[in-house]
């Protein structure tokens, strides 16, 4: 974990580590989507290419204006007016980056025509797949690290890292990394029994909470609304909205409804709670954590019975 | 041939991502740049630091003094005690100093960036003797924030205190600043914060208005620091009601108790949480408080006695 250091120069431009890494990853995610897109949809692959054209840009510009958002106060306070335009002085955002993906189906159904829910289902794993490569990246700069580990017992890779001033750190860019590619390998098994839709709306749900989870620890250049976390908000919502989703279509009654939206709501405040206690209260962090965890775990329950109630009742309309 | 295009398409685009250096704002975002601390290794005759971002010299270990209750070497002499007032646990740094390029300045990161650390971090990367934490100016988008005499934001907010340290150590409050009067300050300013409220002006204990400052008016942490005299300084860190046995200070009582130590000038800095005072690479302050607060920059006091080699 150091200052970005130069890989390159060409034409008078450096060329980092950091930015290979992205691009790399980047590349991996649009051959993903295009394997897909030929395998699952028996689709051309300069179709498959077409979504990833439109793809790279709308992420790219998307994540940058995103951050440029969140930050326009200190931006415009701070920096010279071109700063949005400098793409090189770093700052990029994830809720953009996943705008992007999603104005980039938007346009590719507006090309060819296919559903959103279809290019989803595949555009999810290939997008895990490329954020799993660009988070391993940040161990070219000193992004990516949590608190700090001074167990002696804890000082030990994947656990911690050391940070460019050689303390131990959390490597959540590498926890991150795992995760997603997890994630991704997940989904590209369960992709093959889904329904329509499923397997975007379970990589957003499981992605969520595994996002909600890792940004509490990050300890470095975050996105954040005063103390709220930027990714946080994101997690949370893809969470909403795949249980949302899942709940309409599993053609729920009124109390199942209500139960729903009651074990959501307190799940979601008791999130809050716990990002609050682990600034302001005196209980112990590991047990504020575990609190978090068992949220989390509840919202997932939740999401995947609502997703899988509505597959069987899908199933059963279907043979009755 | 569609395919072909759109593949090279792609491989363009890809090759400008090779370009960004880092997901968040390098040093290189700002004119300005923080660069990383290096060990400035002052002549053995105890002169001045460098007016930089670098360290001061790896203090001593041995001229702390026992119980955390100071630090003694040829140039820097701290004597930390505890007093209580206003049902609060005080803890009171006196310090002097040789040289005013001693009385120094950290960040956490780069400016620009929103990353915070454990202020007993901050203080080691620095080799910092003794160190309070500053204005958390990275919360906010306003202040008038001179750090190792750059300018690096000049955003006042209406009718805020700000706090200029000259390149003599001397502290200068400017009350309800505006561009004119710091304009006006013909001293060379090295290091300036932005939270105030100035607690007091010429030795006088000021009225607290209600516009004049972002600091919670009500009983909490305090983190105050002041000038008593040529090169002497008073760091004073308040407990706060989440601590055992405090109930902690009102502004109007910060004021009256710097008042009463014989302060020139005090100025009130971030509190609450962000109380923070560290000597040697510990937090000392408010340590009923099992939570530690990451801050954003720290105000320390460095030796120019270099180790013997």
């Amino acid at each position: 974990m150091n200052e970005p250091a130069a890989m390159a120069t060409v034409l008078g431009r450096i060329l980092y580590p950091y930015g290979a890494c992205v691009a790399f990853s980047a590349a991996l995610g649009c051959l993903l989507f295009t394997w897909l897109w030929k395998k699952q949809r028996k689709g051309k692959i300069a179709d498959g290419l077409l979504f990833a054209l439109l793809a790279v840009p709308c992420c790219l510009l998307m994540a940058r204006a995103g951050y440029c958002a969140v930050r326009v106060d200190f931006l415009a306070v701070d920096y010279s007016p071109s700063f949005p335009l400098r793409l090189d002085w770093g700052g990029y955002s994830l809720v953009g980056a996943c705008l992007g993906l999603l104005l980039a189906m938007g346009l590719f159904k507006l090309a060819l025509g296919v559903p959103i829910t279809d290019t989803a289902d595949l555009a999810v794993p290939a997008a895990l797949l490329a954020l799993a490569g660009i988070r391993l990246a940040e161990v070219f700069t000193t992004e990516g690290i949590g608190s700090y580990v001074d167990n002696v017992a804890l000082q030990w890779f994947p656990l911690a890292v050391q940070d460019t001033y050689g303390d131990w750190v959390m490597p959540i860019f590498f926890w991150e990394a795992v995760t997603a590619l997890i994630l991704c390998g997940g989904l590209l098994v369960y992709r093959r029994r889904a329904r329509r839709g499923d397997a975007a709306l379970t990589g957003m749900l499981l992605f969520g909470l595994m996002q909600i989870l890792l940004e509490s620890l990050r300890n470095d250049d975050f996105l954040r609304f005063g103390f709220v976390r930027v990714n946080q908000l994101l997690g949370l919502g893809l969470v909403l909205f795949a249980i949302a989703v899942w709940l309409s279509r599993a053609r729920p009654t009124r109390t199942l409804t209500a139960g729903v939206c009651l074990a959501v709501v307190a799940s979601t405040g008791l999130m809050v709670w716990v990002e609050f206690a682990l600034d302001k209260s005196s209980l112990s962090n590991i047990l504020l954590y575990a609190v978090l965890c068992a949220a989390l775990f509840v919202l997932a329950a939740l999401g995947l019975a609502m997703r899988n109630r509505g597959a069987k009742g899908e199933t059963a309309r279907a043979e009755g | 041939m569609k395919v072909l295009l759109r593949g090279l398409l792609i491989l363009a685009m890809l090759l400008l991502l090779c370009l960004l250096p880092s997901p968040a704002p390098t040093s290189d975002a700002f004119a300005e740049s923080a660069p990383l601390p290096t060990v400035t290794q002052a002549p053995m005759t105890l002169a001045a630091l460098l007016p930089d971002d670098s360290a001061g010299p790896q203090p001593d270990p041995s001229s702390y003094l026992p119980n955390d209750t100071g630090y003694q070497d040829a140039s820097l002499s701290i004597k930390i005690a505890q007093i209580r007032q206003y049902d609060t646990n005080i803890l009171v740094a006196q310090i002097t100093v040789r040289d005013a390029s001693q009385l120094r300045t950290a960040m956490a990161g780069s400016f620009g960036s929103t990353r915070n650390i454990p202020g007993a971090k901050l203080a080691q990367r620095y080799n910092a003797v003794f160190a309070v934490n500053g204005d958390y100016f990275n919360y906010s988008n306003t202040g008038y924030i001179i750090r190792q005499g750059k300018l690096y934001r000049d955003n006042l907010a209406e009718g805020s205190d700000v706090l200029l340290i000259d390149n003599h150590g001397d502290f200068h409050a400017i009350q309800d600043a505006t561009e004119d009067k710091i304009a006006a300050f013909t001293g060379t300013v090295v290091n300036s914060f932005s939270f105030g409220p100035a607690l007091v002006v010429d030795g006088k204990a000021q009225p607290i208005t209600k516009n004049n400052h972002i600091a919670s008016d009500d009983t909490t942490q305090r983190m105050i620091i002041a000038q008593t005299g040529p090169l002497a300084y008073l760091c004073v860190a308040a407990e706060g009601p989440e601590n055992e046995g405090s109930t902690g200070l009102t502004l109007e009582q910060a004021a009256t108790l710097m008042e009463s130590l014989g302060c020139e000038t005090a100025y009130n800095l971030d509190g609450g949480g962000s109380s923070t005072m560290v000597l040697n690479n510990r937090k000392i302050n408010a340590l009923s408080t099992h939570k530690v607060r990451d801050i954003c920059d720290i105000l320390y006091f460095a030796t120019l006695v270099t180790p013997a080699e």
